[in-house]
């Protein structure tokens, strides 16, 4: 059976070279999937940075499997690159952030258990990933994670409790100490985007109740400012419409303002939110194109906004989207 | 007179072949549409020459999907020997694909293929 296999292979190489010979194009080897049920890297909930412009996706959850193999994805030519795999137990729902460089991705779930160890991505020529020093807090899914001024911050999640503690890495000491927690609004599965040394972090649930406290961290000062929050509680109009709250959402920033895309919002949500530090204020944008999902990813790149994978129902995407800012939003679209 | 029905009987020739030929291409671009527009995708692995060695594209539907211009799966910066070991593994990637598996390869995978400079 194994000659035979290796007898067939031969053929197989054979005829193709027959085939490849009357020109100087390489050999093909090809083969037809329904469109439907191409499903590529799909996942949910995988962890993502961004390095040189490239943009660093992996682990995540299939919805059979926690995943350990980790792709770059190249946004000018919307084409993935898989890497060499995550070093750590496969797991989802971890946290992704880049400084200096260099990627790290900790925390997370691996389907039994909450995970506190940390590790560190060199990207190419170098390709590999090394344990770091694990992270103080206590083992958790669902926190987000920021880099200010190429120090690291990983807050929120859920160890069992909701949370609200922050804790700061630095790769150059490969240490970690806790800095001040946000104000309240303990949460998981929030949103989290940076814009001019300053994270701000939304979105995330608690006890099934969308969390609607909005807070800045500032890279400086290493402190929390409280923000509008995204729920219609103020007098004035400028909140009425104010309906977003959610989680799973991906977010990035992108030419000074954040973005809130899609996630779970009473039910799945297209919506698209844009912020803008300078009045504190938010404004809805066009719908998100795809299919409503929760678990995606996003990320800027060459201040390009981009959502990647994520799930809809039980149905995990592989599809990528560009997000254009200056699209016009239609209520009635 | 008579010249007159000729010329009439040309148009009409002329005009069914028109037609003859606008319902078979009308008829192939339907059938070419269903082929390649919305229902199939085509997954093909193309190998390709890069530093010294060779890596693989997997194209689906004409983009190319994959980019594997080192060798998945494993550390560093390594291209596959010769252009048959990046044509196998493109290959067993385009079988997951094909069979609604995440087309990642592991170490071990490539070891068992023999794919000796993956070790």
């Amino acid at each position: 059976m194994r000659y035979l296999k290796g007898y067939s292979l031969l053929l197989l190489m054979a005829s193709l070279a027959a085939c490849s010979k009357s020109s100087n194009t390489t050999t093909l080897v090809g083969n037809w999937i329904k469109r439907s049920e191409f499903e590529g890297v799909a996942r949910t909930s995988a962890a993502s940075f961004v390095i040189d412009n490239k943009a660093y996706v992996g682990t995540g959850y299939d919805g059979t499997n926690r995943l350990q193999d980790f792709w770059m994805y190249d946004a000018d030519q919307n084409q993935w690159t898989q890497m060499t795999p995550f070093s750590g137990p496969a797991r989802s729902n971890a946290v992704g952030m880049a400084m200096a460089g260099k990627g790290y991705v900790g925390t997370g779930y691996d389907g039994l258990n909450k995970l506190n160890d940390f590790y560190e991505y060199t990207p190419p020529p170098v390709n590999s990933w090394a344990r770091k020093a694990d992270f103080k807090g206590t083992a958790r899914y669902g926190a987000v994670a920021f880099s200010l001024k190429d120090l690291g911050y990983i807050a929120t999640g859920y160890d069992g409790n909701w949370l609200k503690d922050n804790w700061q890495y630095n790769p150059v000491t490969n240490t970690w100490e806790q800095v001040q927690s946000l104000n309240s609004g303990k949460r998981t599965d929030a949103s989290v985007f940076v814009i001019d040394n300053k994270a701000y972090v939304c979105m995330g649930t608690a006890n099934s109740t969308a969390v609607t406290d909005f807070y800045s961290f500032d890279g400086d000062t290493k402190t929390w400012t409280t923000l509008n929050p995204i729920a219609n509680v103020n007098d004035d109009s400028f909140d009425d419409a104010y309906n977003f709250a959610g989680s799973g959402s991906a977010s990035f920033a992108m030419k000074g303002k954040g973005y809130i895309v899609s996630g779970i919002k009473g039910s799945y949500s297209g919506a698209v939110w844009e912020y803008t530090p300078g009045t504190d204020r938010w404004t809805q944008k066009t719908d998100f194109e795809g299919a409503a999902r929760t678990g995606a990813t996003g990320f800027a790149v060459k201040d390009r906004g981009f959502v990647v994978l994520g799930a809809s129902s039980s149905l995990n995407l592989d599809d990528m989207w560009e997000f254009d800012p200056n699209a016009e939003y239609n209520k009635n679209d | 007179m008579q010249s007159t029905t000729k010329m009439t009987k040309r148009n009409i020739i002329i005009a069914a072949g028109i037609m003859v030929m606008a319902l078979a291409f009308f008829a192939w671009k339907t059938n070419h549409h269903e082929k390649n527009g919305s229902d199939m995708l085509a997954v093909v692995v193309e190998p390709f020459e890069i530093r010294d060695g060779w890596g693989y594209r997997v194209n689906v539907d004409g983009h190319t999907y994959i980019y594997q211009d080192i060798i998945p799966g494993v550390p560093g910066n390594r291209v596959f020997r010769t252009k048959e070991n990046a044509l196998r593994v493109g290959n067993v990637v385009m079988e997951k694909l094909t069979h609604h598996k995440i087309p990642s390869m592991t170490q071990q995978e490539l070891i068992s293929m023999k794919i000796t400079e993956a070790e």
